[in-house]
């Protein structure tokens, strides 16, 4: 039976995504409105399903949640800058990342710079360019770090 | 024949991706599981350093000299002279966790037969412990954990 393990990890795969991305929210919204509703209307099941929710937030969610992060203060030491270009070229749009990189760390390692330039589709381009391309930008760059790491100090306050 | 053959190959490749699908669960299972011990190991490591540090500094005041020695005491050295002196003062520690928005503010309170101290901090949900987060997800407001030395049978 391949195909519904295939289907149950690509769902369980987007789902924790989602979930991790939440989580400090997901479980605000438990303490304060799940948990008491749940002692005044299934008192016999309520102690099962907080243990539920505990075993996967001890489990599951935490452990992710900060094995992202820390993955994230890794590769945040050796990527100094990264930033992604997206600009018209002959009728085409083509995206340039500008990475530089540090391959150790100290204050005399050798900064690498690397630049890639693909091809991107219309329907392929983030939302934020194609809005930028239909105001007439010709270039939308955008700080692929800095993004990240607004991200990441967002889900620490999710 | 040839029909027979394709048939035993789908099921040859049914079956080797079955079982790769439950290894590959098991190896998530594993993952996980390891990942859950070094966050809690890393979040009681932490806890200690700072209980450690502040119970220290508050008891050292007027030994300064032993302040390192005893802070490295409270994390599990032994040094019986010290031990005894920590019992005689009635050095303690216990940590308190209120809920706050998306986190929860963590107070250590450390204290001796002198007097007490309480030093706080804000912690996102992630570095709270487990024991924290269990009590919040079931309904409750605070948590507390008393501290016990490790020569005591403490966690240090």
């Amino acid at each position: 039976m391949p195909l519904p393990l295939i289907a149950i990890y690509l769902v369980g795969a987007v789902s924790i995504t989602v979930l991790a991305t939440f989580w400090a929210d997901i479980c605000e919204w438990f303490a304060e409105r799940a948990s008491p509703w749940l002692e005044a209307h299934v008192p016999s099941l309520a102690p099962h399903i907080k243990k539920a929710f505990i075993f996967i937030d001890d489990k599951v969610m935490v452990p992710v949640r900060r094995a992202i992060k820390r993955a994230w203060a890794v590769v945040r030491q050796h990527l100094l800058e990264s930033t992604v270009t997206y600009f018209k070229q002959g009728g085409e749009w083509v995206r340039r990342i500008d990475s530089y990189l540090q391959e150790k760390l100290g204050p005399r390692a050798k900064v690498i710079k690397r630049t890639e330039e693909s091809t991107v589709d219309w329907d392929e381009l983030p939302e934020s360019v194609r809005a930028a391309a239909m105001s007439r930008k010709k270039s939308v760059p955008i700080d692929f770090v800095k993004t990240r790491d607004a991200e990441l100090h967002a889900m620490e306050l999710s | 024949m040839r029909g027979l053959l394709w048939a035993l190959a789908q099921e040859c490749a049914r079956t080797t991706l079955t079982l790769l699908a439950w290894c590959a669960m098991g190896v998530a299972y594993v993952w996980l599981d390891s990942l859950g011990e070094r966050a809690k190991a890393d979040t009681e490591r932490a806890l200690d350093a700072w209980g450690a540090h502040e119970l220290a500094d508050f008891v050292c005041t007027r030994r300064v000299s032993n302040r390192a020695r005893v802070e490295a005491v409270l994390l599990g050295a032994r040094d019986a002279e010290l031990e005894a002196w920590l019992d005689e003062i009635g050095a303690g520690a216990d940590l308190t966790w209120e809920r706050r928005d998306h986190g929860a503010l963590e107070s250590l309170r450390v204290f001796s037969r002198d007097g007490h101290r309480t030093v706080a901090r804000e912690r996102p949900w992630d570095e709270l412990p487990s024991e924290a987060r269990a009590a919040f997800l079931r309904g409750d407001a605070t948590a507390s954990v008393p501290w016990q030395a490790p020569w005591r049978g403490g966690a240090a």
